[in-house]
């Protein structure tokens, strides 16, 4: 089985002012499908750019990513929008619910760029029931508690039938009843074969994963890349 | 979920914004419907007009076109005068059908509130104004006068009614009232030409004379044998009707300077709104283009939303255009300088059509920047707020 996501020797930079900042140095991982992995580290320490390279959504300065074994460095930004719509579901601390939407039409929201007609609100209903909302589907944001915004969120991310669900800080704004129901969310999404990667300061979320990766200043303490196939 | 129901709810989510917005685009489209509407409305009513007076050519003395038309249509004075004569001279010439003379006077009444203006006219008049209704009768004596509908309802005057006027100091009987014509011969008192001719000291002297002709594909070679009288000016009615226009260009020019104002503000005022909602949402779009939309989706959202703003706003406007287009005619009949019969404004489905298209063409122009500027949002910048 190949890589689904690789990062080959990948660094960051940053610019501010005349000061470099080196957000992730030579780093390299992969991904494989079905994996769980958890992505920790003391703040500043580039989880979140690691995963932001991982989602195509932000370019290396030097080194490679590559989705599904192929490199994309030279993809113009319409390849790169469709790649991130098929492959990557994303969920952020921040939820980024739209508040003008119901939890429903929140989770239809992503079929509708990828101009997909294939019963998109059976879908949403069912990955809301999945989520635990089938009671909460024509309720606003405002309506919703913070772990229902989350799931709602994590329904969101894989209305598009993405192939890994990339999750930055999930956890992050839940309290800990909210934050266990999402971990197991999580990690039953993961055992039905979705390859889910979180950058994480949630030592119980990190538990939940088959591999943790710790970060400090831009390198990886504990791994190279990791064998295909954990 | 559609893009025009997306863009509909994030309009929703500042409801005073998006609604202040809709008010001046359809302030502007209002304005824009009343110009238009005028603009073809008046054209169209002078034709109609001109139509109708059955005067074909209007002979003055020597001098601009310009005098002539404001002479006959809406009674302005000047000190030269035609000759009887000339009137017996132009009904002599072959092709003329019928010819009245008029004599016309402005008289400051004796408190100086007003001017009012006295035709002096003779039975041929009736052949030339065949849209005339006098209530009443034609003239009796020289004692007689007939009254325009509006000069009849400030003097306050009915049929067999006398009346005293004190800037002529001289009693007359109302014989006849006309019917409105919802031209200027609404505010004029009508005398016999005679009496006219005592009264203002120009015994045997006319202002102008207008003239019907037997044969209207005819009539330029009428216009030409008129010419060949000594010291007389003859426009066509036509001529009259681009004399007008041109009266009424400086108006049309004023109002055209206010249209722009309001299509400027109304369409900084979509920028500013749209601009500013594209700013705040920028996580938003950033989000959106991690799970997929395409800087051509951003831009598409945008420019939904302007659209839909204005497109709302512009058929508000055009609904308060045509509604109140009687009310906006009220308001400018006094401030024209030549106002005909009929209804000036005339919001038809050619206007409304144009104005519409303009609003919504308006609306892509100001949408466009922020919509630029949306698509140029990176995905990073959702995760940057992170």
């Amino acid at each position: 089985m190949s890589d689904l996501l690789e990062l080959r020797d990948v660094s960051k930079r940053y610019h501010r002012g005349s000061e470099t900042i080196n957000a992730l140095d030579r780093v390299s991982l992969r991904l494989a499908p079905g994996e769980f992995v958890a992505i920790v580290g003391p703040s500043g320490s580039g989880k979140t750019t690691l995963l932001h390279l991982l989602g195509c959504v932000d370019c290396p300065s030097q080194g490679e990513v590559l989705v599904e074994g192929r490199g994309v460095g030279r993809l113009s930004d319409a390849r790169l929008t469709e790649l991130r719509r098929k492959q990557f579901g994303f969920i952020f601390q921040q939820f980024y619910l739209m508040p003008t939407l119901t939890a429903l039409e929140n989770v239809e929201l992503p079929a509708l760029f990828a101009r997909r007609n294939d019963q998109v609100r059976e879908r949403a209903q069912r990955l809301l029931a999945s989520v635990g909302l089938s009671e909460r589907l024509y309720h606003h944001p405002r309506q919703l508690s913070g772990g229902e915004m989350q799931r709602v969120a994590i329904a969101r991310a894989l209305i598009n039938e993405p192939k890994v669900l990339l999750a930055d800080e999930p956890t992050g704004n839940l309290d800990s009843a909210n934050a266990r129901q999402t971990i197991d969310l999580l990690k039953r999404l993961n055992q039905e074969g979705l390859a889910i990667v979180v950058v994480t300061h949630n030592e119980e979320l990190a538990r939940a994963t088959a591999r943790v990766l710790h970060l400090r200043d831009g390198h990886f303490l504990n791994a190279g890349p990791a064998p295909v196939g954990t | 979920m559609t893009l025009i129901g997306l863009a509909a709810k994030n309009l929703a989510r500042h409801k005073a914004r998006t609604v202040l917005t809709v008010v001046g685009v359809g302030i502007a489209a209002a304005c824009l419907v009343s110009i238009l509407a005028f603009d073809r409305g008046y054209r169209q009513a002078l034709q109609e007009e001109l139509g109708r007076s059955g005067v074909h050519l209007f002979v003055s003395t020597e001098g601009c076109p310009l005098e002539a038309a404001s002479l006959i249509l809406h009674g302005g004075e000047i000190p030269k005068f035609l000759n009887m004569e000339r009137l017996t001279q132009v009904k002599a010439v072959q092709g003329v059908k019928e010819a009245g003379g008029f004599l016309i006077f402005s008289v400051l009444t004796p408190d100086g509130s007003r001017v009012d203006l006295f035709y002096g006219v003779t039975d041929e008049v009736r052949t030339l104004k065949p849209n005339w209704k006098v209530q009443g009768s034609w003239f009796k004596d020289e004692h007689s006068i007939i009254l325009g509908a509006e000069a009849a309802r400030v003097e306050k005057r009915s049929v067999g009614d006398k009346l005293y006027l004190a800037s002529l100091d001289r009693e007359f009987e109302v014989v006849g009232i006309l019917n409105r014509t919802g031209s200027q011969d609404d505010s004029f008192f009508f005398l016999p030409l005679v009496t006219a001719q005592t009264l203002f000291r120009k015994p045997g002297k006319l202002t102008a004379i207008g003239v019907q002709v037997s044969d209207l594909s005819r009539l330029q070679q009428v216009k030409d044998r008129l010419e060949t009288l000594p010291d007389v000016y003859v426009v066509t009615s036509e001529q009259m009707g681009q004399e007008i226009m041109g009266f009424v260009g400086g108006t049309k020019a004023l109002m055209t300077a206010v249209l722009l104002v309001a299509l400027i503000v109304s369409a900084v005022g979509v920028l500013n709104t749209v601009l500013m909602a594209a700013v705040e949402r920028q996580a938003e779009f950033g989000y959106l283009r991690c799970v997929g939309a395409g800087r051509a989706d951003v831009a598409r959202l945008v420019l939904l939303e302007t659209l839909t703003v204005c497109t709302t706003g512009g058929l508000i406007g055009l609904l308060i255009g045509v509604a109140f287009a009687s009310r906006t005619e009220q308001w400018m009949r006094p401030l024209l300088v030549y106002a005909p019969g009929g209804p000036l404004l005339r919001p038809d489905a050619g206007v409304l059509g144009i104005a519409l298209v303009a609003m919504v063409g308006l609306g892509l122009l100001a949408g466009l920047y922020p919509a630029w500027r949306a698509s140029r949002v990176s995905p990073m910048e959702a995760v940057r707020n992170e």
